[in-house]
C-alpha cells in the first residue's frame, strides 16, 4: 500500500466526468457500465476475520476474495451454503489463508449489501490498464471510490490517489466498505466484547458488580444457544460452557455477596446446565482430537479407529439429541428468565455492601492461598486426585484473576497469569491424559458389549490409551518444575501488591 | 504449480502466440498464470503493452540481488501477470554460467512462485543455449511448435532425444504444428499422419491466420480480443489437451 489513502467517499454519486478531467494527461479513464451487485461478506460468529483486519466477501455469485489489512487479495471459490466450516470449502490457498484464524469455527453470512457499481480502468501512455477504479453508491445517497492498483503499478497508484484527492467533494475514507456494511448488519462486532457495559469501578458495591458480571455470562450463554442448537460448529457449545462454567464458580468464590441466598437457590440449577452439555462437548473434543492422534499410531493403521469414529459419532448424535431437548426445555428457559430479572434487581438495588476491590483482594488471596497450600504436597509421585484438587483450585485462582483483571495493578498481573497459565497446562495435559485414557477403555467395553469393535480396532484403542499413558506421565514430569516457580515467594509478593 | 515452456530452435513458428494465449486461457479458466518472457525480443511483453524493462535487468534476477517478485507486472487480463523482458535478457547466458549450478539456476528461481502461481509459461528465445538447457530442466513440459516440413520433425527427434538423455527429472515434449497451411499437401498430409506415428506430438494444429497476426496491432491475445474466432477455438482445443494431458 502507498502513503496515500486508496478509498474515497462522497456525499451524492461520484462524477465520471470530474475523475478523469483529474486524471488527464498522465491517463485515461475506460468507465465500465454501471451495474447493481449485491455484496455478502462473512465471518466467525466471534469475529475472527474482523478482529485480524480481514475482509472476506462475494459478489453475486462470484468467488469469495479475502482482503488482509494490507490491501492484497486472495480470491477462491466458495462452499455451496452458508454456514460452512472449512472443509465445506474447496482446498486451495484460500482455504489454507483461513484456517489458522477461522478454524474450527464456522463462516457465516453477516450481512449482505446491494450496491451499485462501476467498475473502471485506468491507462497509462501505453493504454497499458494500471489501476482500476470501483466506485460504489449506497442507498443513503453516499458513494465511495476505490483505487485499486494493478501488480507492479503502486507507484501509479500513489499518482492515481493523489489526484483523486484533488477531485471537488471527494474526501479521503477512514471506514471500509465491510465497515459501512456493517452497520447494517443484525449483529456487530462490539456486541461481542468481553468488557462490561458498566466498567468496573473499585469503588462499586460488591453485590453490583458481581452482579453485572453474571448478567454478561447470561449474556454469553443465550447468545450461544441458537449456535448450539443449529450445530453450527462446536466452538458455540465450548463457548455456552465456558459462560457456565464462570457463572459456577463466580456464585462459589463470591457469590456470598448477592443477597436472599442468590448463589444457594441457582447453583444447582447451574450444576444441572453444565452436566446437560458435558457429554457433547466431551465427544466433540474426541472427535477434534483423533485425527491428530491416528496419525501418531505406531503400531495400529489410523484407519482401524474407523470403527471407534463412527461410534463417537453415534454416540454424540445420541447425546445431541439430550442436549437440544435441555435447551429447548420449560426448565432452561425458566432458569435464564428467572436468573436475568434476579440479577437486574441486584443490580437495580444498588448500594450497600463491601466495594468489590476490598472483596476481590480478599477473594483472590484466599484463593491463592489454597493453590499454595495444596501446591507444597505435590511430589512427583502424588496421586492423582491429589494432582486433580490443585487442578481445581488454580482454575478458581484463574476465573478470580480473570473477572477482577480490571481492578488489577498491571506490573504484577502479567507475570502472575502467565506463570498461573503455564501451569494450568501442564495440569491440563495431565487429567486430560489421564480421564481421556480412562474413556477410551469405557467405549472400548460399550463397543465390544455392542459388537462394533473388530479386534484390530481394540487392538488401536489400546494403542490409543498407551499414548494418552505416555502423554499424562510427561505432564506428571513436568509438574514439579512449573509448580516451583509458581509457589515462589515473589508470587505472594505479585499477589499481595494486585488489586490496587 | 505446472511449468510449461514454448520452445524451438527455430524462430517465427508461433512460440510468442502460443504462449499469450494459452497463458490467458490458462488465467480464464481460473488458474493462477505467470508468463515470463524470456526472449529480449520482448514480443509477449509487447503484446501485453508492457514496458519492456527490468531493472538491474537479467543480472539482478539471476544473481539474486532483485527479487523476481519485483519485477512481475499484472496484466490487463485477471489472473494472468507477466514477467516482463528486457533487452539484456541477451547476455543471460553468460550471467547464467557464472552461477553455482548454472543449468538449474531458472528452476531455483520459479520456485518461491509455488504458493503464488498455479501455471507458469517461459517464452523462449530460439536457440540452444544454456538458457534453453535451464528451461528444459525447470519445465514439466515442453510444448514445441513446429511447421510442418520434415526438417522440423527431424529437429523434434533431436530435442527428444537430448531430454531423454538427462539424469532424473525429465520434462515431457509435447510438440504441435503451427502455422499450419491447409492449402499446401505436405502440411495436410504431415498434420494428419505425424500424430498417429510418433508420440508425443499433440492432435491440435494451429492454422496461420491472418487473425493471430493481428495480435500486434490489437496488443492482446487472439482469445480475448476475438474469443469467437477460429484461432481463439484452435487455441482452446490445444489448452485442453496440454491440460488433459497434464491431468490425466
Amino acid at each position: 500500500m502507498g502513503k496515500f489513502s486508496r478509498a474515497f467517499s462522497r456525499q451524492g454519486a461520484v462524477d465520471v466526468e470530474a475523475v478523469e478531467a483529474a486524471l488527464h494527461p498522465n491517463f485515461a479513464l475506460v468507465a465500465g457500465p454501471e451495474r447493481t451487485v449485491s455484496h455478502t461478506w462473512l465471518d466467525t460468529f466471534d469475529w475472527r476475520l474482523h478482529s485480524a483486519g480481514i475482509s472476506l466477501e462475494y459478489v453475486d455469485d462470484g468467488p469469495l476474495i479475502m482482503e488482509f489489512p494490507d490491501g492484497s487479495r486472495l480470491q477462491g471459490p466458495r462452499a455451496k451454503k452458508w454456514p460452512a466450516l472449512l472443509h465445506d470449502l474447496p482446498a486451495g490457498r484460500l482455504r489454507d489463508a483461513l484456517d489458522p484464524i477461522v478454524a474450527p469455527r464456522a463462516l457465516l453470512s453477516v450481512v449482505t449489501v446491494q450496491r451499485a457499481v462501476r467498475e473502471s480502468r485506468v491507462l497509462n501512455a501505453d493504454e497499458k490498464t494500471v489501476a482500476r477504479l470501483l466506485t460504489q453508491s449506497a442507498d443513503d445517497g453516499t458513494s465511495q471510490l476505490q483505487v485499486q492498483p494493478l501488480r507492479g503499478y503502486e507507484l501509479d497508484g500513489d499518482r492515481i490517489a493523489r489526484l483523486m484527492g484533488s477531485v471537488d467533494g471527494l474526501t479521503a475514507s477512514t471506514t471500509t466498505p465491510y465497515d459501512d456494511a456493517l452497520a447494517l448488519a443484525s449483529r456487530s462486532p462490539s456486541d461481542h466484547e468481553q468488557n462490561p457495559t458498566a466498567p468496573l469501578r473499585p469503588e462499586t458495591p460488591a453485590p453490583v458488580a458481581i452482579a453485572n458480571m453474571l448478567a454478561q455470562f447470561a449474556a454469553a450463554i443465550d447468545d450461544n444457544v441458537a449456535g448450539t442448537i443449529a450445530a453450527i460448529d462446536t466452538e458455540f457449545l465450548h463457548d455456552l460452557r465456558v459462560a457456565v462454567r464462570r457463572t459456577r464458580s463466580i456464585l462459589k468464590l463470591v457469590g456470598d455477596v448477592l443477597p436472599a441466598n442468590l448463589a444457594d437457590r441457582f447453583q444447582p440449577e447451574f450444576k444441572w446446565l453444565g452436566d446437560l452439555t458435558t457429554p457433547v462437548r466431551d465427544l466433540d473434543v474426541y472427535l477434534l482430537e483423533l485425527d491428530n492422534m491416528a496419525a501418531r499410531l505406531a503400531s495400529a493403521d489410523p484407519r482401524d479407529l474407523d470403527p471407534f469414529r463412527s461410534f463417537l459419532i453415534r454416540h454424540r448424535a445420541a447425546e445431541r439429541r439430550r442436549l437440544v431437548r435441555g435447551l429447548r426445555s420449560r426448565r432452561f428457559e425458566q432458569l435464564m428468565s428467572d436468573w436475568r430479572t434476579e440479577l437486574a434487581q441486584v443490580a437495580a438495588d444498588g448500594d450497600g455492601g463491601p466495594a468489590v476491590a476490598a472483596v476481590a483482594r480478599r477473594r483472590i488471596e484466599g484463593a491463592f492461598r489454597k493453590v499454595v497450600r495444596r501446591g507444597k504436597r505435590i511430589a512427583a509421585d502424588s496421586p492423582s486426585d491429589q494432582v486433580h484438587e490443585l487442578r481445581k483450585r488454580c482454575k478458581e485462582l484463574r476465573y478470580l484473576l480473570e473477572v477482577f483483571r480490571p481492578l488489577c495493578a498491571d506490573a504484577p498481573y502479567r507475570p502472575l497469569i502467565k506463570e498461573l497459565k503455564a501451569l494450568q497446562d501442564t495440569l491440563g495435559d495431565f487429567q486430560d491424559g489421564e480421564v481421556q485414557r480412562e474413556a477410551v477403555r469405557e467405549f472400548a467395553a460399550v463397543m465390544m458389549e455392542q459388537g462394533a469393535a473388530p479386534p484390530a480396532t481394540v487392538l488401536a484403542m489400546g494403542e490409543l490409551a498407551a499414548q494418552l499413558d505416555a502423554h499424562q506421565l510427561n505432564a506428571r514430569g513436568a509438574l514439579v518444575g512449573r509448580l516451583k516457580p509458581f509457589l515462589a515467594n515473589e508470587n505472594r509478593a505479585r499477589v499481595k501488591a494486585l488489586v490496587r | 504449480m505446472k511449468i510449461y515452456a514454448t520452445y524451438n530452435i527455430k524462430g517465427g513458428v508461433g512460440k510468442t502466440s502460443a504462449a499469450v494465449n494459452l497463458a490467458h486461457l490458462a488465467a480464464r479458466s481460473g488458474y493462477n498464470v505467470l508468463l515470463w518472457d524470456l526472449d529480449p525480443q520482448a514480443a509477449a511483453t509487447y503484446l501485453f503493452r508492457v514496458r519492456p524493462k527490468v531493472k538491474g535487468g537479467s543480472r539482478a534476477l539471476v544473481d539474486g540481488t532483485r527479487s523476481l517478485d519485483d519485477a512481475i507486472k499484472a496484466t490487463d487480463f485477471d489472473g494472468l501477470d507477466l514477467l516482463p523482458a528486457d533487452f539484456r535478457y541477451r547476455n543471460m547466458d553468460l550471467q547464467l554460467d557464472d552461477m553455482k549450478r548454472p543449468t538449474r539456476r531458472i528452476h531455483q528461481l520459479l520456485r518461491p512462485f509455488d504458493d503464488e502461481y498455479d501455471v507458469v509459461f517461459l517464452d523462449c528465445p530460439p536457440s540452444i543455449s544454456l538458457l534453453s538447457e535451464n528451461v528444459l530442466h525447470a519445465v514439466d513440459t515442453l510444448l514445441v511448435p513446429m511447421i510442418p516440413a520434415t526438417l522440423s520433425v527431424r529437429t523434434f527427434d533431436q530435442l527428444s532425444g537430448f531430454v531423454g538423455d538427462f539424469d532424473g527429472r525429465r520434462p515431457r515434449v509435447r510438440a504441435f504444428f503451427s502455422m499450419v497451411d491447409a492449402r499446401k499437401r505436405l502440411h495436410r498430409d504431415l498434420v494428419e499422419q505425424l500424430p498417429a506415428e510418433r508420440a508425443g506430438i499433440l492432435k491440435t494444429a494451429i492454422p496461420a491466420l491472418s487473425i493471430i497476426e493481428q495480435m500486434a496491432e490489437q496488443r492482446a491475445p487472439v482469445t480475448a480480443f476475438a474469443p469467437h474466432s477460429v484461432a481463439a477455438m484452435c487455441y482452446e482445443a490445444l489448452w485442453h489437451e496440454v491440460n488433459g494431458v497434464e491431468t490425466a
